[in-house]
């Protein structure tokens, strides 16, 4: 499902001393069946952008269209002295219309926020999960089927429908946490920072999780400043800073370019520092290849053959 | 959801920079000019009193704009005291009160006085002059200022034992966590709205439901987040019995003093205008005004 955003701004407490612009003439697409990251350091506008996709922010000026559902602030016109100003009446209008129906885009674009187990808040771990499909209009018995179906994609198995969701350590609250959105079955899951606060297995475990949803047609976008995750498993890297994009491209492009990579203070991840490291001394290594220590190994050996 | 009535706002005024104690007093001390009777209980009584809760509202006014105290804000949020207000009516016009002077009309077989009706007037026009003090005072005071305020407010009572610190380290404790609490409602509401949850419209029992989701995980990170405060104190050797210096020390500057004169002159004045029995009619002798109270 695609999504277009056209000159976005959004801006924060405005007309108070905390006045914070957050993002600044966004333009961005994401294609179907897509795998992108948004980096970017804290208060770069990350979050801010992740929540315009789904509506919980209306942008102040611009257009969104996630796949015919337009939110346009854009409605701009002229006056006789040539200022151009937005009819905010006429907006208003448009966008109450539009608002009341707002339902059916965040059951499109299903989005799980940072540190998601924050929001359980039911008695078991099913009624939990079931809950969003059942806002979505759902019957009970077909909400606990999605919601079967969501807690076994992320590996939480049937001894635990019953159990107080709260019992739970962090990582399986997470994931809980996580399939009550995927149970809504979304078009698009968006997440913000889905890998804080896990260890090293249980976040291998959630990208594995995302990657075999994406298999299944799901798109998906996430917000991250961890480096590996970004090389391993997305195809595309959208950089963010004081709010504008500065960087869009794929990883492989993004990390090969030194410069930039400086510049904007990112760190590239170890295993591809590695592998340049190594083509710089000789060894003619497909940098495209290279997604995390064991690709990095499987090209040393395709190079250097395999000793028997 | 958008709370903005009596946060604290960054501008920068006079007002900012006043001593918060200077300002807490002053705070107190309006209001009980707002709740003293002026007039002298004559026929014109009533006619005093609201001139001069006209001049006090003027000046609230002055202190709310040029505070940048938000004054839109301020009657917006009237909208939502309704529902005090006709409590208030009800109880005021339907409990056995004065039956004697002069009758406006008649409900439901009671009489309803004249009496009755300036009084119900002067409780919400005082609720209007009380809410424009505080929300000038919040929004111009930090939390933490506010609380060295109110104990050196309370030291008095220190010495029968009272345990003013720990109550002052309470108070700015709960201050210190609305703007947390507010910023997780909103965190907790919209992760709720991407399920689907829909905090505005719906029956009654959705609404319920909606605020449940709403309310319980609040709670847990509440609870959580006491916890770990409880605990962060302690591993930084908090002790509530010890004597506790005072991180930041108020200067005393020529506003304060210009503040302090400009509020006992009010207050003389105010308290004046009460003891002496001015009345309106003073103003203007001979002036004749429909008969309102007796």
């Amino acid at each position: 499902m695609p999504i277009k955003i056209e000159h976005l701004n959004y801006t924060y407490d405005i007309g108070l001393p905390s006045e914070r612009e957050a993002l600044l003439d966004i333009n961005l697409e994401f294609k179907d069946n897509c795998f992108s990251a948004l980096i970017g350091r804290t208060g770069s506008g990350k979050s801010t952008l992740i929540q315009e996709l789904n509506g919980l922010l209306k942008p102040n000026s611009g257009k969104i269209d996630v796949n015919g559902y337009v939110i346009d602030m854009s409605l701009e016109y002229t006056t006789k002295k040539g200022v151009t100003i937005v009819d905010q009446k006429k907006m208003k209008k448009k966008l109450k219309k539009k608002l009341s129906d707002i339902k059916s885009l965040r059951k499109r674009v299903g989005l799980v926020f940072q540190f998601p187990e924050y929001q359980i808040f039911e008695e078991t771990v099913l009624k939990d999960v079931s809950y969003g499909p059942r806002n979505f209009g759902a019957t009970s018995e077909e909400a606990a089927n999605d919601a079967k179906e969501a807690l076994r994609l992320v590996g939480i198995d049937e001894t635990y429908y019953d159990r107080s969701p709260f019992e739970l350590s962090g990582g399986e609250k997470r994931r809980v946490a996580i399939a009550g959105i995927i149970a809504m079955k979304p078009d698009i899951l968006v997440l913000d920072e889905p890998t804080v606060g896990l260890d090293r297995a249980g976040e291998d475990n959630l990208m594995a999780l995302l990657t075999n949803i994406s298999k299944s047609g799901t798109s998906i976008v996430l917000s991250t400043h961890d480096m590996d995750v970004v090389l391993k498993y997305c195809d595309r890297a959208i950089v963010l800073e004081k709010g504008k994009i500065v960087s869009d491209s794929t990883p492989l492009e993004l990390f090969r370019d030194m410069s930039f990579i400086k510049e904007s203070s990112l760190e590239p991840p170890k295993v591809f520092s590695f592998a340049m490291k190594l083509k710089e001394n000789g060894l003619d290594i497909d940098l495209a290849k290279v997604r995390d220590s064991a690709s990095l190994a499987d090209e040393i050996i395709r190079i250097k053959g395999v000793r028997k | 959801m958008n709370i903005t009535l009596g946060k604290y706002q960054g501008y920068d005024t006079v007002y900012h920079k006043i001593d918060a104690r200077i300002k807490l007093v002053a705070l107190i001390l309006f209001m009980v000019s707002v709740f003293l009777s002026y007039g002298r209980t004559s026929m014109y009584g009533s006619y005093t009193n609201i001139f001069m809760y006209i001049i006090i509202f003027i000046m609230m006014l002055v202190l709310t704009l040029t505070s940048h105290s938000g004054f839109i804000q301020l009657f917006k949020s009237l909208k939502a005291l309704w529902v005090m207000m006709l409590f208030l009516l009800l109880i005021n016009l339907f409990l056995p009160g004065r039956t004697t002077g002069d009758i406006a009309f008649s409900l439901f077989g009671r009489n309803i006085y004249y009496y009755t009706i300036i009084n119900l007037c002067y409780i919400i026009i005082r609720l209007i002059l009380v809410l424009m003090m505080t929300t000038v005072f919040t929004s111009t005071t930090k939390p933490m200022e506010m609380t060295s305020a109110l104990e050196w407010l309370f030291y008095p009572l220190k010495f029968i034992k009272v345990p003013i610190h720990k109550i002052a380290m309470a108070i700015s404790l709960a201050l210190r966590f609305i703007p947390t609490l507010i910023e997780e409602t909103n965190r907790i509401m919209k992760a709720q709205a991407s399920r689907g949850v829909d905090f505005n419209q719906g029956k009654i029992k959705e609404k319920i439901k909606a605020l449940i989701s709403l309310i319980i995980p609040l709670f847990m990170t509440a609870f959580t987040t006491s916890g770990e405060l409880a605990d962060a104190m302690e591993a930084r050797g908090y002790d509530p019995d010890r004597k506790r210096t005072r991180y930041k020390r108020t200067k005393w500057s020529t506003q304060d003093t210009i503040a302090v004169i400009v509020l006992a002159l009010y207050c003389s004045a105010m308290i004046y205008f009460a003891v002496q029995r001015f009345d309106v009619t003073d103003l203007f002798p001979g002036i004749i005004l429909p008969k309102l109270s007796n």
